[in-house]
């Protein structure tokens, strides 16, 4: 990933929809982003909460972070969800799961559903940001994601 | 199922008994006439050529049987002593040899200060599972005589014959007394495996249990192991004092709420306390503990638990197997609710018995299978389930702690478990 890209990203501009029902997760990985620029941010504690802002056509969504397992809707079901929506069916995803083993089955059906990117839980900053270029370079290159 | 778990197991299967015991051919004879003894003793030994069965013709038609038949039969390891002293010495000896007496074939007076009879209650004490034979000229002691001083419990272990005797006589008996000893040894063996199976068939379920639980204690330490990396990375990033400080508290707080999971967990886990002796314990303090359990996943899974106790239900016995009861009714009730919903625990108590009422707000049981969940195999849950775990909650509960487990549907809605168990007035 060169310097020049990822300064070609303007992160400011660009909202994150962070969803999990662990609200200290979704604290410090606002923290995270919040330290390389992002400013805007949309929180819900499950995909039901989700589900309401992807519905709403006022709300900008340019990448979402969302754990796998949650009360109400989860994580599968949302990027289900997000995947069948008329115009945010290419909104960049990055799923949030634990336990790398058990979880490798699910991460093939998340493949399976077009997920972007996964992380495994517990993660490091490096990681995490590491991703969010990664996914949002795409986007761009697919110009899914507007400069 | 984990390493240790694979070890373990491995370890109960090597504890099997794999050989079915040795038929045993061992005889001890006693009579205070040496000829006589040596009489019974040449009858059975197969040395001696002459002393095979010899057929009797009792008609023309029956046919002599072949020399292979005889030859297959076992032979017979026999020791003659003329006195009771020599004949318990012998028995103590056998058994401290580990190569116990069968049988013995016991002449009834002895010239000697005790008699046959009170030798072989003497017998039966150094060595339970060995079968006497009683031979005497005399019809002075009748066989109820015999058995009073034998007692009740001794009554499969004696017969009688009566002098003058033949060879077919004395072979018969040593062949059926040494094949009753045989039967037993393998009733036992066949007992003993069966119990063994049992516990490898609890053992393999708890395993499942803790599994289940141990799959969510994973995920709740990803969750506990984010906050504490992702609290300690941004203070060291941002390096202020006040971050780092509040970070440290946030490690600190969620150390602790690991080291809780772990040592619940650990305790379900633990072996030695699953195999414990009976202890006095409060079922609400064990639902409790199956709750804590539970919480992460029934947290995850949209799932509210109500607990409702009246009263303190004191109960002893495997407060243990209690918590497996608790956590395995909860994750069927989980299951059986995919989209979440209530779980409601209700324990009532009164003096005679404590009533346990599980109930969910799932789809309830189909009518036709109330029974059938409780059949060992029956899952509905396809090749997620071992269809052990209702059948093994129903074995604690009726089995190990007296009481009664049921289902049924609730009226409003839902599958119900109601348990009832004695309460501790009722057993005293």
């Amino acid at each position: 990933m060169s310097t020049d890209k990822k300064t070609a990203i303007r992160t400011s501009h660009l909202t994150v929809m962070v969803v999990d029902d662990d609200e200290m997760i979704r604290s410090i990985i606002i923290e995270q982003l919040r330290s390389i620029g992002f400013q805007k941010f949309i929180e819900a504690a499950n995909g039901t909460e989700a589900h309401k802002f992807v519905l709403d056509p006022l709300v900008k969504i340019d990448l979402v972070i969302c754990d796998w397992e949650m009360p109400k809707t989860d994580g599968i079901t949302f990027l289900r969800a997000v995947r069948s929506h008329r115009s945010r069916k290419d909104t960049p995803f990055i799923m949030v799961t634990s336990q790398q083993s058990q979880e490798r089955m699910k991460i093939t059906k998340a493949k399976m559903a077009h997920v972007d990117a996964y992380i495994v839980k517990p993660f490091r900053s490096e990681t995490l940001r590491q991703k969010v270029f990664e996914v949002l370079f795409e986007a761009i290159d697919k110009k899914v994601v507007g400069e | 199922m984990s390493s240790t778990a694979v070890k373990m197991l491995k370890e109960k299967q090597a504890l099997l008994p794999k050989n079915s015991p040795v038929p045993n051919r061992r005889i001890l004879v006693v009579d205070d006439e040496p000829d006589i003894g040596q009489a019974i003793a040449q009858f059975l030994r197969p040395t001696s050529k002459d002393g095979n069965v010899t057929p009797v013709r009792r008609s023309s038609r029956s046919a002599k049987p072949t020399e292979g038949n005889v030859s297959n039969l076992p032979e017979f390891d026999v020791t003659v002593v003329t006195n009771p002293t020599e004949a318990l010495a012998a028995v103590q000896a056998a058994q401290k040899e580990a190569r116990p007496y069968a049988m013995g074939f016991f002449d009834v007076m002895l010239g000697a200060d005790i008699d046959g009879i009170e030798l072989v209650r003497q017998i039966f004490t150094i060595d339970p599972k060995m079968c006497a034979v009683f031979v005497t000229a005399y019809q002075d002691r009748s066989v109820d005589t015999i058995a009073s001083v034998l007692g009740e419990e001794n009554r499969e272990k004696w017969d009688y014959m009566n002098k003058p005797f033949n060879e077919g006589e004395i072979l018969q008996k040593a062949r059926n007394s040494t094949a009753l000893w045989d039967l037993h040894r393998l009733k036992e063996w066949q007992e003993e495996r069966l119990s063994e199976a049992n516990r490898l068939l609890m053992f393999n379920e708890r395993q499942n249990t803790v599994a289940a639980v141990g799959r969510s204690v994973a995920h709740e330490f990803g969750n506990l192991l984010t906050h504490i990396v992702g609290n300690a990375e941004l203070a060291l990033e941002q390096g202020k004092l006040e971050r780092m400080k509040n970070a440290l508290e946030l490690i600190l707080k969620t150390s602790d709420t690991a080291t809780n999971i772990l040592k619940r967990f650990r305790r379900l886990h633990d072996e030695d306390e699953a195999l414990s002796k009976p202890e006095t314990f409060d079922i609400s303090l064990v639902l409790e503990e199956a709750a804590e359990l539970m919480e992460f996943q029934f947290r995850k899974n949209s799932v509210d638990l109500t607990k409702n106790v009246s009263g303190h239900p004191i109960l002893r016995g495997n407060r243990h197997s209690f918590v497996q009861v608790f956590v395995n009714l909860f994750i069927n009730a989980m299951h059986a609710m995919p989209n979440g919903g209530q779980v409601e625990v209700t324990i009532k108590t009164d003096a005679k018995e404590y009533e346990i009422r599980i109930r969910d707000t799932g789809t309830g049981i189909p009518e036709h299978l109330l029974e059938k969940i409780f059949e060992p195999m029956f899952t509905t849950k396809g090749k997620n389930g071992t269809g052990l775990g209702l059948s093994i909650c129903k074995e604690i509960i009726e089995i190990d702690h007296g009481g009664r487990l049921v289902a049924q549907n609730h009226p409003q809605g839902g599958a119900e478990i109601v348990i009832t168990v004695p309460g501790e007035e009722a057993k005293s």
